[in-house]
């Protein structure tokens, strides 16, 4: 009997190792297929479009292949999300596109990286100038590590000369690094049954939002705390970010003039709702509740365009007076554009394909289809004259009206600068909006505070590394190595000796072997990478280059002017144990419920309880952000608290954040607890009733001291999981008020992406490092702890 | 004696049934935001109230499970098929290394037990996100980028640990007479582990099996960053493909999740038997 079932086990085992074998190799099935025969190389495009964009790109690409005899396309779509991660990660590998589409502001990162080439001199001087002004500039940058050679040959020295009247400032000359496809921003859309006209001012704009606000509908909206949101409104008051020098400059009266009329717009003239993300822009616009709101092209998919009429025009000049005095000048609204360019692969094995690929996409049959079937506002001035035609044969009016709209737009547009400086830009000023604008502080105060941080953050990226000590650095490492090694002796002692401790292992041969294939994957795919991310906290990286600067990402983060360490860490550590507890005690508690002998429809509880976890966390998030809502959200419909806003205060947003935590995590707990009560035994709850034992009494007794070893690794798995749970703060309350619901891991994440310099890998590694450092003595202790209550009790 | 039906007994099984309700709701509701908006033919956030959607409509599930290219390979299926393959393999392989480590842990005691158990337990410590391209490079120098082996091994990985020591934790209470008793009858240990060890820890290995294959199944970055085709990617990559930067295609957003998460439920529906049903009342305990 016992044979049999062994070798069952045993034949089912090899079956299921045969099947997977054969699952796991085969890349893929179609792909083998295709490849078989054509022998034209293969140039290879990847983007982060979506919808009519994507299916645009693929039919162009699919006609391509068939009548192009030099190369065929092979598009790849990527989230997003993982986009520009993904590019920085494979291309240096080899094992990136040959081409890719992206935003213009990443340039001066992948050109210093060598990610991208410039392709200057494979375009002739005439091509440049078939697009729209102010499309190439964007897309000029000029590496600091390099001389520009200056070539001979007459096409490429014209270019160049071109090139260089559109970036004066530059030495050397700057190189092109992408060929624009469409260009973006922002732009007036309106309701046409609520709002008929195009407002030429906002003056004519504010009549009719206030004239159309009340009863759930909205005169304005758009989502003003968003600096990319806010700039058109900045420069139309005579304020920008920079100065001449390139240095940010926030805290001017221009800038707080500009914050002063935002203020206005929801405080005096009441026409915006509170607390606007993009989901609501789209949301009121779809019921028809909003009359005007501001966004940009990529809006287009979201209109529900069966249910909402809707026009598109350009913004409308400030005529309004703010403090007694109206903006002088132009005041035109002039927001941010964004070049979306064809970028040729640093590494590409075909670099005069890919090129030709990245020049036909722009300018060849590609802009059409692009224009047309994506609904892009494209680079290319020539293709715009296939518009009036397209109209003519009807159907295609609002989409006409929306293209030329935002061809209208751009000249009265900025290109996103893709300096250092502005990466820096969006944290610090997107708090001092933040605040300004949710909690009223004085617009003058706040800018305050951002200029000083920026200064600060800038002061570090230009900071030399001459008065890097290694010194300290050795010091440390040598002082932990002793440790270590102290350490390893001490552990020998104990187990008798080195000869006792060889012949120890010899004996317990078999346990290693049970133990080895976890261990040695551990050992290769988690504490090498472990290592290696430890190590590069040790740098400091600007620009794609790393440098050493031993310990003094750990010196700035701990020690650091505005450093938040403690107050971060205090926070993380009352939202792991508050989480922790809530957790523990909802999922045991529902687990003794649901096991209850006579419970009638216990599948049907246990199964339904376990949605939270099942659905991906990312939508969940969100939904319960909207929950949230002041205006709109269930909660405070459910409480009767409408328009008490949930992210103003740090108690409510942590609140908030423990809500959706404690919802997304119980069920996990529960399961366990299930599992872990059926390794009691009934008779022992049976004796202890006949005892005269009541029920907390057994709970105590018997269920809690037998449950502990299946609960145990969850509770302590489940305490290093939520000290580090990125999600959930990030996407409901955002660190929101100004960073204060933040914990470890998401200051980590805006040290790496929202502190500037290009992503500052070196400080999230060092972050990263800190965070493990934290939970390892919280382990250490707690073990001791644990281990005292233990021996105290026996 | 304590199965006496009596007042105080219904009023707890009343009570019992009224807080599961409750919190039924409380589970729901969320989650019927994400149905409406999946039955909604738009794109946009829902706004308001109630989550009874007004024209409903399976237009967004439709055009999900529908997805293909357009030389007509069927996209979601090759991605639906890569996802259960890939979750599948993550569980066998993440509980049968698990299995097999605490096994060891737990009836042996040898020289580096306890670092074992503290390293396991410290890789859990440190971010992920830092790891990506370490990762990223150790793949591809293996020759494993880009392919589903490589995508197993990862998740694999990064469930051992919880599954160790869970199934540890879960092997200590299985009492060692069993083991001594059928090592007297001649069993070998291989024998010993596949008969008396395993069908004791069937509820530990449902829990552990359940939370591999979720570990693996909602994975999205390593999958977005890994594979470099279209059909080689898994169903969560598919989910984020509808969030842009700048905007979110709800409809499609939703109705994608809906599809992610209903495997899941029904894996959970089927291991639920051998979850709760561990042992008959005490007898082999005693």
């Amino acid at each position: 009997m016992q044979l049999s079932t062994t070798n069952k086990a045993l034949r089912w085992l090899s079956a299921m190792a045969l099947l997977m074998s054969t699952a796991l190799s085969s890349s893929t099935w179609a792909a083998q297929q295709e490849d078989g025969e054509d022998p034209r190389p293969e140039v290879v495009l990847w983007h982060a479009y979506r919808a009519e964009e994507a299916k645009a790109l693929e039919v162009w690409a699919q006609q391509v292949n068939t009548t192009e005899k030099r190369y065929r396309i092979k598009v790849l779509g990527v989230p997003y999300d993982a986009f520009l991660d993904k590019i920085t990660a494979a291309i240096p590998r080899g094992k990136g596109p040959d081409v890719f589409i992206a935003a213009h502001d990443s340039i001066g990162d992948w050109a210093e990286a060598g990610t991208i080439a410039p392709v200057e001199s494979q375009v002739d001087p005439g091509f440049l100038s078939r697009f729209h002004d102010g499309l190439i500039p964007a897309l000029l940058y000029e590496r600091r590590t390099e001389e520009k050679p200056v070539d001979k040959d007459d096409k490429h020295a014209e270019v160049i000369t071109n090139l260089r009247k559109l970036l004066p400032t530059s030495k050397g000359g700057p190189s092109l690094y992408g060929i624009p496809l469409a260009f973006k921003s922002i732009a007036l859309w309106r309701n046409t049954k609520l709002a008929p006209n195009a407002p030429s001012t906002w003056s004519e704009l504010l009549d009719v939002a206030k004239a159309k606000t009340g009863d759930g509908t909205y005169g304005l909206v758009y989502e003003n705390r968003d600096l990319y949101y806010h700039v058109g409104l900045l420069h139309a008051f005579g304020g920008a970010l920079f100065d001449d020098n390139e240095r940010p400059t926030v805290n001017t009266p221009a800038f707080a003039r500009s914050l002063k009329f935002t203020m206005s717009l929801g405080s005096e003239h009441k026409v915006l709702p509170q607390e606007v993300s993009g989901t609501l822009v789209s949301g009121l616009f779809n019921q028809n509740k909003a009359a005007y709101i501001i966004t940009g092209p990529w809006a287009w998919g979201d209109i529900d365009q069966k249910a909402v009429d809707f026009a598109v025009s350009p913004l409308p000049k400030v005529d309004v007076a703010v403090d007694g005095e109206k903006p002088a000048g132009d005041a035109r609204m002039k927001p941010f554009l964004t070049v979306e360019a064809a970028m040729v692969s640093g590494r590409s094995r075909h670099p005069a394909l890919a090129v030709d690929v990245a020049k036909r996409l722009a300018a060849g049959d590609a802009s059409p289809i692009r224009l047309l079937q994506g609904l892009q506002p494209v680079a290319l001035k020539e293709t715009w004259a296939l518009l009036d035609k397209r109209v003519a044969e009807g159907g295609f009016d609002r989409q006409a009206n929306f293209l030329r709209a935002f061809r209208e737009q751009l000249p009265a547009t900025v290109p996103t600068p893709n300096t250092p400086a502005m990466k820096s830009m969006w944290g610090p000023v997107g708090l001092a909006m933040g605040e300004t604008l949710g909690q009223g502080t004085e617009p003058s105060k706040t800018l305050a505070v951002a200029q000083k941080q920026l200064e600060s953050q800038l002061k570090e990226v230009a900071r030399s590394n001459d008065d890097v000590d290694p010194t300290s650095f050795y010091a440390v490492i040598t002082l932990l190595g002793l440790m270590l090694i102290a350490w390893m002796l001490l552990k020998m002692k104990q187990q008798g000796g080195a000869k006792q401790l060889a012949s120890d292992v010899v004996e317990q041969k078999a346990a290693y072997a049970y133990a080895a294939p976890a261990m040695i994957g551990m050992l290769v795919l988690v504490f090498v990478p472990f290592a290696l991310g430890v190590g590069m906290g040790f740098f400091k990286h600007t620009w794609g280059n790393y440098s050493f600067v031993g310990l003094r990402n750990f010196v700035s983060i701990l020690a650091g002017s505005d450093s938040r360490f403690v107050y971060t860490l205090g926070m993380t550590v009352l939202w792991t144990a508050s989480n922790v507890f809530l957790h523990v005690a909802i999922g045991v508690f529902l687990a003794l419920v649901l096991s209850q002998a006579r419970l009638k429809y216990r599948t049907v509880y246990r199964v339904l309880f376990i949605i939270p976890w099942a659905v991906p966390n990312y939508i969940t998030a969100l939904i319960w952000k909207g929950m949230f809502h002041p205006e709109f959200g269930a909660i405070n419909a459910l409480l009767g608290t409408d328009g008490f806003s949930w992210m103003n205060h740090t108690w409510s947003a942590f609140v908030a954040n423990l809500a959706t935590n404690t919802w997304l995590g119980f069920p996990f707990m529960m399961v366990t607890a299930l599992g872990g009560l059926t390794a009691i035994p009934k008779d022992l709850y049976e004796a202890a009733e006949l005892d005269g034992a009541g029920p907390l009494s057994r709970f105590w007794n018997i269920t809690l001291p037998l449950l502990k070893p299946t609960l145990a690794p969850a509770i302590v798995l489940g305490t290093v999981w939520t000290f580090n749970m990125f999600n959930v703060i990030y996407l409901v309350s955002g660190g929101a008020p100004g960073g204060s619901t933040d914990i470890l891991i998401t200051e980590a994440f805006r040290w790496a992406f929202e502190r500037g310099q290009g992503g500052a890998f070196g400080y999230a590694a060092s972050y990263s490092t800190l965070i493990f450092l934290m939970l390892l003595s919280y382990n250490w202790a707690s073990q001791r702890v644990t281990k005292a209550i233990e021996e105290g009790a026996s | 004696m304590s199965d006496r039906p009596g007042q105080k007994g219904t009023l707890l099984l009343v009570a019992s049934h009224a807080l599961l309700l409750l919190v039924s709701v409380i589970v729901l509701y969320p989650v019927l935001w994400v149905v409406r908006m999946a039955l909604t033919p738009s794109q946009s956030f829902a706004v308001g109230f109630s989550p009874i959607p007004d024209n409903p409509s399976l237009q967004n599930f439709a055009d999900v499970i529908g997805t293909t290219d357009l030389s007509g390979t069927w996209i979601f299926g090759h991605q639906l098929a890569n996802s259960i393959i890939v979750s599948l393999a993550t569980a066998v392989v993440g509980v049968g290394l698990a299995t097999s480590a605490a096994y060891a842990f737990s009836r042996f005691k040898f020289p580096g037990k306890d670092l074992g158990m503290n390293a396991l337990l410290v890789t859990q410590m440190f971010p992920g996100t830092m790891m990506m391209i370490p990762l990223y490079i150790l793949l591809d120098e293996a020759g494993l980028l880009d392919t589903r082996m490589g995508l197993v091994l990862v998740y694999a990985t990064t469930s051992i640990p919880f599954s160790t020591w869970m199934l540890k934790g879960y092997f200590d209470t299985i009492p060692k007479d069993l083991e001594e008793a059928a090592r007297m009858d001649g069993a070998s240990t291989l024998t010993i582990f596949f008969s008396v060890i395993l069908p004791l820890a069937k509820p530990a290995i449902a829990i552990t099996g359940l939370f591999s294959f979720m570990t693996a199944w909602n994975e999205f970055i390593i999958a977005a960053k890994f594979m470099n085709e279209a059909t080689s990617y898994t169903l969560p990559v598919l989910l984020q493909g509808y969030v842009g930067a700048k905007s979110t295609a709800w409809g499609h957003f939703a109705a994608g999740a809906i599809l992610v998460s209903t495997p899941v439920m029904a894996l959970f529906f089927f291991l639920q038997k051998s979850l709760v049903e561990g042992l008959t009342a005490g007898s082999v305990k005693g």
